[in-house]
């Protein structure tokens, strides 16, 4: 549709257009000499080719559009362009700084002839060629120009989902109708062979915001048409296919808040996510909600919401310890997808405080002792409940009590030290209760230092938390300290004092004493014995153990366990003194010595804690007649020992060969003989000997027996000097061999020293025993043997 | 912290006051070991009797009051009273024979 007449006139800048022939136009400096008729489309090329020269011309224009360009402007040359009528009136003018082409366009012009100034303004600078020529170009025929129009987007290669929000885009231009053209776009989906309309008519703003239908296509293209107020119109269509894909969820991501924050009511937080799609992450919209507690409705924080991945939120003043957020993300095509906070967060109504929690340090135990841990909690507000778990070494400390001191005395205390090496402690939290703001103690923890151990134990905070009256964790820095171990080591000593010599068939008393220097919880010990020759009869307790538990076990033969202790909680006393006393009987038919040892010994304090305990035995040395039988020339001479209290009445010597069972009466003696030599035995025959003691009541006890042989002719020993005597002691003997061997033997039998008498005319010994130590006071016997023929001397030591 | 060293501990208190830490492995109570040391000692006496006669004062752990739960013998009865006191002064001295003191 054509608009009123009128002239309008437009100024544009456009491209180069076709060169025509060379500059053929001079002279046409003025007006009067303009070159021309120029005529439509004709390309002029010309020169200004002086500082004077300007060039004219004059077309004579059909009614309608006129459209005079310049192009090609030497480099570096400034040339403008001025259309003027006849009366030499400017009509317009193109006049763009530097070389750039000029242009003149009339519209809607009545047909005249118009006359065409093309002049170098700049000249008079040298800014002219005469070398490089412009080109100038008129249009004036009454066609009409139709609009151009270039698609941007789609233009192929796209994927776009169905149902979401795409751009269209185009450029569209039409000079001659100001750019005024109505567009259309069109939508293939088979590659341009049909078309459907997508939208008509509309503005040329250069977008049109489609959402993508269902329609699914490999080879969708989209066809933007314009059409200009004359009905030219010109169409750009997608340069290749497009995609448009069946609709996916979206994805999305809440990263925060993720749980276990602290908010406080009213602070600004941030509230982060991560959401895409595959119809693009900036096409989905947001939207955010609050729930306070598990079941509570969703409270909407924003909605519609651009996909930017965070949100500031001014904390809900709801005070919670379960609150939750949730975002959801919704796509084009109307899907949605959605996170929740994986944990809690709680809101606060106002800011937490902090605390400093400290164990006391400084603290030096001696071992055996219990010291007390101070735990203080300095803060700037209340607290209401404490919980802290502390590491400690179970092989130096023991951790005994826990209570709470002074500041939380209110507060309930639980104590759990199921864990070696922890203990834990909690203080509350009781409801309405606190503790008042401040620095001190508030609790208590003891600990016991074990025996044998120094040094520096660690204690160690490995968690703590402070709960402020709203029972809100506070911020909190725990520290430790370090505890001083004394070494210390104390002991018990047990001891047996068993009765030197006792009779077949006595009762002995065997004391157990003990030295302690530091109180007693229990003691417990295993004498062992030989059952041959003595049976237990009964424990009786001491004076230290009066009072005490007595449990003792006899069920293993040659062992009686005892152990005191008290039941209703009580002590050993310090010091020294009798524990218990064992009663003995002794066996009738035991000769010789036994030994009463100390098996398992164990003593604890009262603490519980174990000390050690040195246990020295004894033994005993029941009244038993000791035979012995010696080698003597032409006969064996017979010894044996007499207890001091023996009531014999006669003594009887029995003999036997050595393959004989049945021995046969040899001798009857006086009870008062103490040595009897068997002249009968055959030389180089070995006899087994018996003594056979009456006692007044009638009673007849055999001891032995002891083997004897007849000396070889040239064995002579004499008799040992000094005896008694507690020095050095001199044995003469004679007539021995190389292999002679000379043991000292006590009176059990058992080998005290062996010498050496080889080579010489006596055998000389210390008086010590192979251990190099001096032998106790009493009986022994100096025995040789070389060969068959043996000696036996019977030898008394007496203390020095 | 060290985890060995209180199992050393254990072992020189075996050591030296013939506890025996015989059939005490990890994970396993002992029968009586009330003070949870890993060992059957006569302290293991004193720390249950010290818990029955007061039992706030001298608190037990859990295992330790598991171990010390020895009457009836095997399976306990899930009370420390005198006859857990009793039981164990037995199990002590049925579980003599060790060496120290020994001549």
């Amino acid at each position: 549709m054509r608009r009123g007449f009128g002239l309008a006139l437009t100024i544009l800048v456009l491209g180069a257009g076709p060169v025509a022939a060379a500059d053929s136009f001079e002279p046409n400096d003025t007006q009067a000499e303009a070159f021309g008729p120029i005529l439509s489309d004709q390309v002029v090329v010309s020169y200004i080719s002086t500082a004077t020269d300007v060039d004219w011309y004059f077309v004579d224009a059909d009614s309608g559009d006129l459209r005079i360009t310049l192009t090609d402007v030497p480099p570096g040359i400034d040339y403008d362009l001025s259309l003027i009528d006849a009366n030499g009136a400017l009509l317009a003018l193109s006049d763009s700084s530097g070389n750039q082409d000029e242009q003149i366009l009339v519209l809607n012009g009545a047909s005249a002839r118009f006359w065409i100034l093309v002049d170098a303004p700049l000249a008079g600078l040298g800014q002219f060629s005469a070398t490089e020529p412009y080109r100038m170009t008129a249009t004036f025929n009454a066609q009409n120009i139709p609009p151009s129009v270039t698609l941007l987007t789609p233009d192929g290669g796209e994927v776009w989902p169905v149902g979401s929000s795409r751009e269209i885009t185009w450029s569209a231009s039409d000079p001659e109708d100001a750019d005024t053209v109505a567009i259309s776009v069109d939508l293939s989906l088979d590659d341009g062979a049909t078309w459907t309309s997508i939208a008509e008519d509309l503005d040329n703003s250069g977008a049109f915001a489609w959402t993508v239908p269902d329609t699914p296509s490999e080879t969708a293209r989209v066809r933007v048409r314009a059409v200009d107020r004359d009905g030219a119109s010109t169409a750009d269509t997608s340069a290749a296919p497009f995609r448009i894909t069946a609709n996916q969820p979206p994805t999305v991501t809440l990263l925060a808040p993720t749980g276990g924050e602290a908010w406080i009511a009213g602070d600004t937080e941030t509230i982060l996510w991560s959401a895409d799609d595959d119809g693009g992450a900036a096409a989905l919209r947001i939207g955010i909600e609050f729930r306070a507690g598990g079941n509570g409705a969703w409270t909407a924080l924003g909605t519609d919401l651009e996909n930017s991945g965070s949100f500031n939120w001014p904390v809900s003043a709801t005070v919670t310890d379960s609150g939750r957020v949730r975002v959801t993300a919704v796509d084009g095509g109307g899907a949605t997808a959605s996170d929740t906070t994986a944990g809690l967060f709680s809101i606060h109504s106002t800011p937490l405080g902090q605390a400093l929690l400290t164990l006391e340090s400084g603290i030096t135990l001696g071992a055996g002792t219990t010291g007390d841990v101070a735990i203080s909690v300095n803060h700037d507000q209340p607290f209401s409940a404490i919980r802290l778990l502390l590491g400690f070494d179970p092989g130096h400390l023991a951790a005994r009590t826990a209570s709470a001191a002074t500041r939380a005395a209110t507060l309930p205390v639980s104590v759990d030290i199921d864990q070696p090496g922890r203990i834990e402690v909690t203080l509350g939290p009781s409801a309405g209760t606190t503790v008042a703001a401040g620095s001190g103690p508030v609790a208590t923890v003891r600990f016991l230092a074990r025996f044998g151990f120094s040094g520096v134990d660690s204690l160690r905070v490995i968690e703590a938390t402070v709960l402020d009256p709203d029972e809100r964790p506070m911020t909190l820095h725990a520290t430790g300290t370090a505890v001083a171990l004394v070494d210390f080591e104390a002991g018990v000593t047990l001891a047996l004092n068993g009765p030197g010599n006792t009779a077949p068939g006595d009762t002995i008393e065997v004391p157990v004493p003990m030295s302690a220097n530091l109180d007693l919880g229990a003691l417990r010990f295993d004498l062992a014995y030989d059952p041959g020759v003595l049976a237990p009869m009964a424990v009786e307790q001491g004076p230290r153990t009066a009072g005490m538990t007595l449990a003792s076990d006899t069920t293993a033969t040659g062992r009686i366990g005892l152990l005191f202790y008290y039941p209703a909680g009580g002590i050993l006393p310090p010091g020294d003194g009798r524990a218990c006393t064992i009663r003995f009987r002794v066996a009738a038919d035991a000769p010789g010595n036994t030994d009463l040892r100390f098996g398992t010994t164990e003593a604890s304090t009262p603490e519980g804690l174990l000390v050690p305990v040195t246990a020295a035995g004894d033994s005993l040395t029941p009244a038993e007649p000791t035979l012995t039988a010696e080698a003597a020339v032409g006969g064996v001479r017979l010894g044996w020992t007499r207890p001091p209290e023996a009531a014999w009445s006669a003594i009887r010597i029995l003999r036997a060969a050595a393959d004989d069972s049945s021995p046969h009466l040899l001798a009857v003696l006086s009870p008062d003989a103490d040595s009897y030599t068997d002249s009968n035995a055959t030389p180089a025959s070995v006899f087994r000997y018996w003594l056979e003691v009456l006692d007044r009541l009638g009673g007849v006890r055999r001891y032995g027996p002891v083997e004897g042989s007849v000396a070889a002719a040239g064995l002579r020993v004499g008799m040992p000097y000094p005896n008694p005597g507690a020095g050095n002691l001199t044995w003469p003997v004679a007539g021995i061999s190389v292999g002679a061997r000379v043991e000292v033997l006590d009176t059990a039998g058992r080998l005290v020293r062996r010498l050496s008498p080889a080579g010489r005319g006596v055998v000389l010994w210390d008086g010590r025993g192979a251990d190099g130590r001096r032998v106790p006071a009493g009986v022994y016997f100096l025995r040789l043997r070389d060969g068959d023929a043996s000696a036996v001397r019977r030898i008394i030591r007496l203390a020095r | 912290m060290n985890r060995h060293r209180p199992l050393i501990a254990v072992f020189l208190l075996a050591s030296l006051f013939a506890a025996s830490l015989a059939g005490a492995r990890i994970g396993e109570i002992l029968p009586g070991d009330a003070d949870q040391d890993g060992a059957l000692t006569v302290a293991d006496l004193v720390t249950l009797v010290n818990h029955v006669g007061d039992p706030a004062g001298h608190p037990l752990t859990t295992l330790g009051r598991t171990a010390g739960d020895v009457f009836p013998a095997e399976r306990g009865d899930g009370v420390l009273d005198a006859r857990d006191v009793s039981e164990l002064a037995a199990l002590l001295l049925k579980a003599g024979g060790g060496k120290a003191g020994d001549r």
